[in-house]
């Protein structure tokens, strides 16, 4: 029996680098995904996402954290909402993973 | 010795019999016919290639042969078979080169792994290649047909082959199949190009081949490093354009039109993405093939030509 998951413990990672192979030209990237053959086109706070952020797991909140820094954006709420949706959007092509979850059983 | 070495009573013989091989950019084919109508058209639009003997090693065994139907109307059509399998419906008997030509573009898209497969036409200047991925309708064989009749070598106007990890195009020169007013508009571009028979009322209307320069034909085997991706568009009235395409943009838009990119994938990823590291990528519209043409030209005299 599982109970509801406390969003902010839930942690998320990028996949193993080793199954992506990047390129690109000064723009947006290209990212090939070995385990599902797919090629997506990624703009650069993505990039940085998948290449940085997620590198350790973190939570959406610290992951919005993490990438304003990094973009110089403002980390507000429509920020960590987006970047919320990136992540999720991310995991559905097997880009990004769940690293964990802590479960509150509210 | 050359298709066209070959008398015409040896040529049907071979037709009707063991088979006549033709080598054909990186592919050994072998034809059987049994479709009279289709002896001349082969015969004129493959006159260059190289003829091989039926020892040699082949790519693929095709076959052609007259069916009759005779419900729900009676009708006569041709079979297209290779290596013994029927891979799709048959035709109007009337329309079997054009079924030649599908058929072995279909064995080629769905056999030939040991290749990239971009769907691009492709022709050559100065041993650097001009790609020309298109979408069928953009026009992509119009100007391919126009460009080779100007200055350009033809490579293909269907494949850009490419062995994984080279950025090499390898040359596979066809009949070039013309469709709909495209027919006209290309004799009156070039009065001196041979054509086959005019072929109405196929799936893609009204379709007639250019039979490939005997040049382009001789060259089979000498390949062009790609050098510009023009992703093409007609358009009717349009002013022309040709303005540059980001590397990324140019890659997905390649990479998506690729036949095979799916089945290769590592390797597919990393040849397309040495393609953009040595070609630049443009996008044109435009309604007046010479006005297109003129544009390339330049394209490529300002690249070092």
């Amino acid at each position: 029996v599982t109970g509801p998951v406390d969003a902010d413990a839930v942690h998320w990672r990028a996949v193993r680098s080793e199954a992506l192979l990047w390129a690109d030209w000064g723009g947006d990237h290209v990212v090939f995904h070995r385990p599902s053959g797919l090629t997506h086109l990624v703009n650069p706070a993505t990039a940085d996402l998948l290449r940085h952020v997620l590198q350790q797991p973190c939570s959406m909140a610290e992951a919005a954290s993490a990438l304003a820094r990094l973009q110089g954006a403002e980390a507000g709420p429509d920020y960590a909402v987006h970047v919320g949706e990136l992540i999720a959007r991310l995991a559905e092509v097997g880009l990004v993973e769940r690293a964990g979850a802590r479960e509150t059983g509210r | 010795m050359r298709v066209a070495d070959c008398r015409p009573d040896e040529f049907r013989a071979r037709l009707r019999g063991r088979g006549l091989g033709i080598q054909v950019g990186p592919f050994a084919v072998l034809v059987r016919s049994e479709v009279d109508a289709l002896d001349g058209p082969l015969a004129r639009l493959y006159g260059d290639h190289p003829l091989l003997e039926t020892d040699a090693v082949f790519s693929c065994h095709v076959a052609l042969r007259p069916v009759r139907r005779l419900f729900p109307r009676p009708r006569r059509l041709v079979r297209f078979t290779v290596d013994g399998r029927q891979p799709h419906e048959d035709h109007p008997l009337s329309q079997a080169l054009a079924v030649f030509e599908w058929g072995l573009n279909l064995v080629i898209a769905m056999r030939a792994h040991a290749f990239l497969m971009l769907h691009s036409a492709v022709v050559e200047r100065g041993g650097r290649a001009l790609l020309l991925p298109a979408e069928p309708g953009d026009g992509k064989s119009t100007l391919c047909a126009a460009l080779a009749g100007h200055g350009w070598r033809l490579l293909s106007d269907e494949f850009a082959l490419l062995r994984p990890g080279s950025t090499d195009v390898l040359p596979m020169p066809r009949p070039m199949p013309l469709k709909n007013e495209s027919i006209e508009v290309i004799r009156r571009f070039l009065p001196d190009a041979e054509f086959g028979p005019v072929i109405p009322g196929t799936r893609k209307g009204t379709v007639a081949h250019l039979r490939p320069s005997a040049d382009s034909v001789l060259r089979q085997s000498e390949p062009a490093r790609a050098r510009w991706v023009v992703f093409p568009k007609w358009r009717s009235g349009a002013a022309l354009s040709l303005e540059p395409v980001a590397a990324e943009e140019g890659f997905m838009r390649l990479a998506s039109n690729a036949f095979n990119y799916e089945v290769l994938g590592e390797a597919a990823f990393s040849t397309v993405r040495r393609v953009i590291d040595g070609a630049r990528c443009y996008s044109l519209v435009y309604s007046d093939l010479a006005e297109a043409i003129r544009a390339l030209a330049e394209l490529e005299a300002a690249d070092g030509g």
